[in-house]
């Protein structure tokens, strides 16, 4: 499968002072969903914000690689990326309250992103605009092109979001964290309509969420992200039948799954707290937190292979397993 | 951990520091002057000298340094009357933004908390208030009952809190309904309790800017009154009443009305500048 | 059996919304007739989406907002009786949003001694003793007491929303979704804290929530509601093995566990978002429900009987399969 999307050491940093990405590798093949998850402030949203150029000033990007299709995207100016963004690569955010104008009804909203890239009428537009509502799920779509967005529920919004987002047949679909604003039931339908749209017309999508549900029942791959880097990556059933890192050991433990635990007994949790990385941070930034941590994880660490292939960034020796508590494991050899 | 976030965005605050800076000084050393008027002004700003009558100021031909402004139509010390004059500015000012902001903190704070038939209430009286004429309604007042510091102060306070009442039931409607509120009830806070330690010191920074816009208002409708003669009565040194008195003069004395007018500019202008470096220096670091 | 630590009889609340001039506003009803009792030491856990009238609820049952009618009884005494002092003494609150539930203006021990002040007649010295203990027992350093809200994590502000809810020693603690906000693993030691501070304290929870899995890990007795009504009740572990009414096993359809391979549920619910101002006639469920029929659109169901019943006409039919979508490739 080609690669649509290949992002290699991405960094973003802030003003100097706050490290929010600190050499992110990811690629995205097409037809896929690949998730990105991780909690708040290891710079998911910051990875996703700067695949557009979203971020604004004060950020500053580099990366050895960013390339869509194989083009840099990096080398290319302001104006061919605003012909790109909402053209071959959609976004679509979490909040749906605040993505949506409320100034201007749902029709002239999903028209203008349109007609900007493609031109016509828009009469035309409207009417593609009319199908695409139909599509993903929307009933009286005719009438809805009228209506104003705080006329429409959160799981109505959000579908009219992701039916901006293919008016211009993407070929890649960011979606930051689509779901975590709406109820439950609302959240399988919205996923159950990402999966078919992807399917019928064979999207790609770059999912970002801190919900490891969404992530087995929805991803191929998954990126694990922690502090800035991706600590594991790999096909999704591989990593969560055998996660090697320990912050995703400890991520999975501290879920609550019903009629996992005896009642009365606690949840697997990870003391202390998210970090904030300086600049100039190296080695895993998970090492403070981190039970098994050893003086080798100060030094940087690249991906290394797990026991079953799929990649994790870590000194423990692949398959290991938690044993006797004064067991020590042998790190792994850090190349010079 | 708020001081690399004061540090990143100290450039951007430039402009809001300089005009904070600016604004404080001037006023500042205006309220200084004011305070230490007896022992500045050397002369005292009653004594009429009918012999020294329209001196002009220093830099002007005819001037000393007896009377570094000179002397207005009544031989008495310009210097002296300006510095006492800054007084009454300023007590003005701060006296009228006082009274205002009591009563329109109290009318916004209880239409915002309460809302129902309470704010319908407030709602009512602001708008009525809106509809007077503040300006001739100051003048009613004043020509019937009299001139005199009091009256004014009084009559200011009772005419200018609108603004004061409609930020504050804005600024309460928008964190009544916040957690804290509600943890300090089920706390088993009075009522009282939350309007005085939850609600108000969360929208103080608000009032605190409307009442440095306040202090300038007042301090030009007295101006103005004094000027159309129904504000501080004579002898006073209030900065109008000597424009109104000066005008007769203003055409070849134009000091004796430029002087006044211009040191109102200038304190006018710095809680301007105050006000506006605090709006933007506190709107910034409020999350 | 000693007497229920907090009971609800026949509650009501409506709310008018709408109506200007010529238009009659409307009503919106927000809790419907919800009784229940929770056992002195238990925790009951009331799940349910947005508009069901959760939140109403445990405001009411905080004494925060006054019922339309009907009665909430807080360790045998009338909650409407109790003057603010003693309600603040036998029930409190832990809010949900930790960024907006702690006085900014004000520091994290003066946060926390808030109801020790409201109470009066303290010392400041044992004021400030009791503060330090709850911050220890809560897992806060020391220091912290001297910093501001803003300068605390999520976390750390939950924990002290938490102290401050306990530093009274109440009976009950009220807790809205006070996780939610939160990420997982912080999550996981807010949960565990809180189940110890349960054991430790004898308390009784009132915890709501929309997450389903942390609801089954916490509560001893849930109540599903939808739409203004307890639509099931019954003790955790049964609610989960079997759910009686289709609304809570269309929840628990919908959970998404961290399990690879099982697709996207399809909880069957269709599209049409509940209106909590224009209630259906009949059983208010029965415009989503896969398994309504003609009965279920004309007559009310059964009023709940208590735990271990569901409000439907069909409580006691075996579920219709899920649908799921094919595994993934």
């Amino acid at each position: 499968m080609t690669a649509l999307l290949d992002i290699q050491g991405l960094r973003v940093s802030f003003g100097g002072q706050l490290a929010a990405v600190r050499g992110l590798s990811l690629t995205l093949r097409q037809g896929e969903t690949h998730c990105l998850v991780g909690e708040s402030g290891c710079g998911k949203s910051v990875t996703a914000l700067s695949i557009l150029r979203l971020l604004g000033r004060r950020a500053t990007i580099s990366a050895e690689r960013m390339a869509y299709r194989g083009q840099d995207l990096l080398r290319f100016s302001n104006r061919a990326m605003s012909r790109l963004a909402g053209d071959r690569i959609a976004m679509i955010f979490q909040e749906p309250m605040t993505s949506l104008n409320p100034a201007y009804t749902i029709g002239s909203q999903m028209a203008e992103g349109y007609l900007r890239h493609r031109g016509g009428r828009r009469a035309a537009a409207l009417e593609r605009a009319e199908a695409l509502l139909g599509r993903v799920g929307i009933t009286a779509p005719g009438l809805r092109l009228g209506q104003f967005p705080h006329q429409l529920s959160g799981g109505l919004r959000q579908r009219v979001m992701i039916a901006m987002a293919l008016m211009c047949e993407p070929d890649l679909l960011i979606a930051d964290e689509p779901t975590t604003a709406l109820d439950v039931t609302v959240q399988a339908q919205i996923l159950r309509l990402l999966a078919t749209l992807q399917q019928e017309m064979g999207l790609s999508i770059l999912l970002i969420t801190h919900d490891l549900g969404v992530v087995a029942r929805v991803a191929q791959r998954v990126s694990v992200m922690y502090a800035g880097e991706v600590v594991e990556s790999g096909e999704t059933a591989a990593v969560f039948a055998a996660p090697e890192h320990p912050y995703t050991r400890g991520l999975m433990d501290c879920i609550p799954v019903p009629g996992r635990l005896a009642p009365g007994e606690p949840l697997g949790s990870i003391p202390g707290t998210v970090p904030r990385i300086p600049p100039g941070f190296v080695g895993c930034g998970f090492r403070d937190r981190c039970a098994l941590a050893d003086p080798a994880c100060a030094a940087p660490l690249p991906l290394r292979p797990a026991a079953d292939g799929h990649l994790v960034r870590c000194t423990l020796p692949p398959g290991w397993r938690p044993g006797r508590p004064d067991e020590r494991p042998t790190r792994r050899e850090v190349p010079a | 951990m708020s001081a690399p976030i004061r540090r990143r965005l100290w450039p951007a605050l430039l402009p809001a520091r300089l005009e904070l800076l600016l604004g404080g000084l001037i006023v500042g050393g205006i309220a200084v002057l004011a305070l230490l008027a007896p022992q500045i002004a050397g002369h005292d700003p009653f004594a009429q000298d009918l012999t020294q009558r329209l001196v002009p100021p220093f830099w002007m031909e005819g001037g000393g340094t007896r009377h570094l402004l000179g002397t207005d139509q009544l031989g008495r010390d310009y210097l002296a009357r300006l510095l006492y004059g800054a007084r009454i500015s300023l007590l003005i000012g701060l006296g009228t933004t006082l009274a205002s902001g009591l009563i329109g903190t109290a009318l916004g704070v209880a239409g915002g908390f309460f809302g129902g038939r309470v704010d319908d209430a407030v709602l009512f009286l602001i708008t009525a208030r809106l509809s007077l004429p503040a300006v001739l309604v100051a003048l009613a007042v004043v020509g019937l009952v009299g001139s005199s510091l009091t009256v004014v102060v009084t009559t200011l306070g009772l005419l200018l809190w609108d603004r004061f009442a409609v930020v504050a039931r804005t600024t309460t409607m928008q964190i009544r309904h916040l957690d804290y509120v509600d943890a300090a009830r089920a706390a088993g806070c009075s009522t009282g309790w939350i309007l005085l330690r939850e609600i108000l010191p969360n929208i103080a920074e608000h009032l605190l800017v409307i009442a440095t816009l306040e202090v300038a208002l007042a301090i030009l409708l007295e101006a103005v009154l004094s000027f159309l003669g129904l504000g501080v009565p004579p002898p006073l040194p209030s900065w109008g009443l000597m424009i109104s008195e000066g005008k007769n003069f203003m055409f070849f004395s134009a000091w004796i009305i430029a002087i006044p007018g211009l040191a109102m500019m200038v304190l006018v202008l710095g809680i301007n500048l105050l006000g506006d470096g605090l709006r933007q220096a506190l709107g910034v670091e409020t999350r | 059996m000693s007497a229920p630590a907090v009971e609800i009889r026949n509650l009501c609340r409506q709310f008018r919304i709408g109506g200007g001039l010529g238009r009659a506003p409307r009503l919106l009803t927000a809790v419907d007739d919800v009784s229940l009792a929770v056992p002195d030491g238990g925790v009951l856990g009331i799940v349910g989406e947005s508009g069901c009238g959760k939140s109403t609820l445990a405001r009411i049952v905080m004494g925060l907002l006054a019922p339309s009618s009907g009665e909430v009884r807080v360790a045998g005494r009338s909650l409407a009786a109790l003057d603010r002092r003693e309600r603040a003494r036998l029930i409190q609150l832990v809010p949900q949003d930790p960024f907006s539930s702690l006085n900014p203006r004000r520091r994290v021990s003066d946060n926390i001694a808030l109801p020790l002040l409201a109470q009066g007649g303290m010392t400041k010295a044992e004021m400030a003793r009791r503060v330090a203990a709850m911050m220890a027992r809560v897992g806060l350093r020391p220091d912290m007491g001297q910093r501001y809200p803003a300068e605390l994590s999520g976390g750390q502000r939950q924990r002290v929303a938490i102290a401050r809810a306990l530093v009274l020693r109440p009976r009950i603690v009220v807790c809205d979704e006070p996780t939610s906000a939160l990420d997982v693993s912080v999550q996981a030691q807010i949960l565990n804290m809180l189940a110890e501070l349960r054991r430790e304290m004898g308390l009784t929870l009132l915890f709501i929530s929309h997450n389903l899995a942390v609801v089954e890990h916490v509560a001893t007795e849930v109540a599903v509601m939808y739409l203004g009504r307890v639509v099931e009740h019954a003790a955790a572990a049964r609610l989960f093995r079997e759910p009686r009414h289709p609304y809570t096993r269309a929840l628990l359809n919908s959970v998404l566990t961290p399990e690879p391979g099982l697709g996207i549920p399809d909880s069957g619910l269709g599209d049409i978002p509940p209106d909590p101002s224009n209630l259906p006639t009949g059983c208010r469920f029965n415009p989503r429900c896969r398994q309504a029929e003609a009965l279920c659109g004309t007559a009310a169901p059964p009023r709940l009987a208590g735990p271990g019943t569901a409000e439907c006409h069909f409580a006691e039919r075996p579920p219709a399969p899920p649908a799921l979508l094919p595994a993934e490739r």
